[in-house]
């Protein structure tokens, strides 16, 4: 994707009444609700992945300047947007909060941005069947904020919770960090309504299973914008937790511990929170407490639910702990960790003049251990002064999400961009040699799209004959996923 | 300007507006460009020379609705919205401009 100045960009004009399609765009939405300024437009040429804001750091866009942008505030007038971007084939990309990290939410060359924003309510709580129904644009923040005034929750903690959309969960096939418990955004979702790249509404109803052919819901969970777009999800909801007991245990080694917490889930026990983390990333947060100098790979332990649930939950687990040599201890950093769990960090970087990245792979339980020691070596190897480690959480019965970041110096644009990129495709390959999954819950947007064709192999074959199907014009966010 | 406000709004200007649940809340017409992170972009790239100051750029940075409403909200306690009023006024009137003050 072309990076742009956006100080070239400022200085070109445009005549926006010279396309055919403007005016009637205006009718559509109303002029209030279309951004043609070159200074409000520039909000939307990023989303949180870090090149993006490498390059904003630059004076760049990533990719394409965004061209205009759009904020439509009912279904129909997202409907009509879309048929009209289908008469003059402009490309359409959904927009959210623009917290995904992998850029998916860059503009398209030429196109629209849809601003959700406007679409933000909740809908309906039905605390008989336990769903709840939000449009795509509500900040997840306060759609969780509002389902706990009534004493209930979605269990769905990502730690963008406060800078994250209904929709951008969906789009994105997000995961929570009590997804070990609670499941992740697929778990959690039963219906959904969207608009086709033709203009025509979707809705799949909410029900709690199907037996009706091939999920539809699942064409559009995952599909980050280039199926259509996510109106609205209705989701299963849970009495709030009667109790929540908090946990932190040492082990010896990673290697030991994951063992126990792959214990841990075969035995069908649910922790809410299960973090653990590599000593380098145990190091700051247990380094004055004692107990874990000699056990200094930290676990991060919680469950939620029903009284009686959570001790038998808690009793078991930390005896399959202690069986492995786990030593339990103050949980004093896991209360530190959950004081700030909802704070991204991207930009602390950016501001120091470092790049941080993050990838997070999904792998069975045997492949896990090569792959952290192989990514490990990739990151030193390009870069011997980086600051890598990594934690795995969100754990199954048969494997687990492994989550390393690392940081480097960035003092300059390109050579920055390089190394990101040598960085990438090292632990890309190593990932893929091992049978992981190149993303567990972060996406792949623009830029891993060429590594998800790899893993998907004649899959995504299957995927882009279903887009030319149904977006056969190549109008919705065009570019992402891998797709032509 | 001083250079603490200055930092400020460089770090504002790549934070992902971890403060942006109040904007919802505040009732505010709910435009990205609003933002609080978007608006100290602006600031930042104006005085780093990478957008050209000029009207449209000036009427934007009086948009401030959003990042008034979510100041309360802010992890850092920063002022955002007082710092780019700041800016804004004396970019207006010439008391600062490109350099003057580093901030990339």
């Amino acid at each position: 994707m072309k990076e742009t100045s956006m100080i070239d960009c400022q200085g070109r004009t445009h005549d926006w009444n010279a396309e055919p399609w403007f005016q009637p765009l205006c009718e559509i939405v109303g002029n209030e609700n279309i951004v043609t300024k070159f200074a409000e437009r520039m909000a939307y040429g990023r989303d949180r992945w870090p090149c993006a804001n490498l390059k904003y750091r630059f004076g760049k866009f990533p990719g394409p300047e965004p061209f205009l942008v759009t904020v439509p505030g009912t279904y129909e007038e997202v409907a009509e947007v879309v048929k009209l971007a289908n008469k003059y084939i402009i490309p359409l990309v959904p927009y959210g909060l623009g917290s995904g990290g992998a850029g998916g939410a860059l503009p398209a060359p030429n196109g629209i941005t849809i601003d959700l924003k406007r679409l933000n309510k909740l809908l309906e709580i039905d605390k008989i069947s336990g769903l709840a129904t939000a449009q795509a644009g509500m900040n997840g923040e306060l759609f969780e904020a509002e389902l706990n005034k009534q004493r209930l929750t979605l269990g769905h903690f990502p730690q963008s919770l406060t800078i994250s959309s209904v929709g951008g969960w969906l789009a994105c096939r997000s995961a929570g960090q009590a997804s070990s418990r609670y499941g992740k955004i697929e778990d959690m979702v039963v219906g959904i309504k969207a608009v086709l790249p033709d203009g025509r509404f979707l809705e799949v109803r909410p029900v709690p299973r199907r037996a009706a052919g091939p999920s539809v819901k699942d064409i559009f969970v995952g599909s980050e914008g280039t199926m259509g777009i996510i109106l609205e999800g209705t989701f299963r909801v849970l009495p709030y937790p009667e109790r929540e007991s908090i946990h932190a245990v040492g082990f010896k080694d990673y290697l030991i511990a994951l063992e126990a917490l792959r214990k841990i889930m075969q035995s069908e026990l649910r922790p809410a929170v299960v973090r653990l983390y590599d000593e380098h990333e145990s190091r700051a947060k247990i380094a004055n407490f004692p107990e874990y100098t000699n056990h200094p790979c930290l676990c991060m332990l919680t469950f939620m639910g029903l009284k009686d649930l959570v001790e038998v939950e808690e009793r078991l687990a930390l005896t399959i702990c202690k069986e492995l040599g786990g030593v339990e201890g103050n949980p004093e950093p896991v209360y530190k960790w959950m004081e700030r769990r909802y704070e991204a960090l991207s930009h602390k970087p950016i501001f120091e003049r470092r790049m941080m990245d993050t990838v997070e792979i999904s792998a069975p339980w045997t492949a896990l251990p090569e792959i952290y020691e192989r990514m490990m070596e990739v990151v030193h190897t390009v870069d011997p002064e980086a600051d890598a480690g990594a934690h795995w959480s969100h754990m199954y019965p048969d494997g687990a999400c492994m989550y390393m970041t690392f940081k480097f110096s960035a003092p300059e644009d390109s050579p920055t961009a390089a190394k990101h990129g040598k960085i990438w495709e090292g632990v890309m390959e190593v990932c893929l040699k091992a049978g992981g999954s190149i993303s567990h819950h972060h996406g792949i947007g623009y830029f891993r799209g060429k590594w998800l064709v790899e893993e998907l192999n004649t899959g995504h074959d299957l995927l882009q004959t279903l887009k030319d199907g149904i977006d056969p014009k190549n109008i919705m966010n065009p570019g992402k996923l891998g797709f032509k | 300007m001083n250079q603490t406000a200055v930092d400020q709004i460089r770090f504002c200007a790549f934070c992902p507006n971890l403060c942006r649940s109040q904007y919802p809340r505040s009732g505010v017409p709910q435009r990205e460009y609003m933002a609080p992170s978007s608006l100290s972009y602006i600031g930042y790239a104006v005085l780093n020379d990478l957008v050209m100051y000029n009207e449209e750029v000036a009427t934007v940075l009086t948009k401030l609705e959003a990042c008034d409403a979510c100041k309360i909200a802010c992890l850092y306690n920063y002022d955002i919205p007082g710092h780019l009023r700041a800016l804004a006024s004396e970019l207006k009137s010439g008391m600062v401009s490109k350099g003057d003050l580093v901030t990339r």
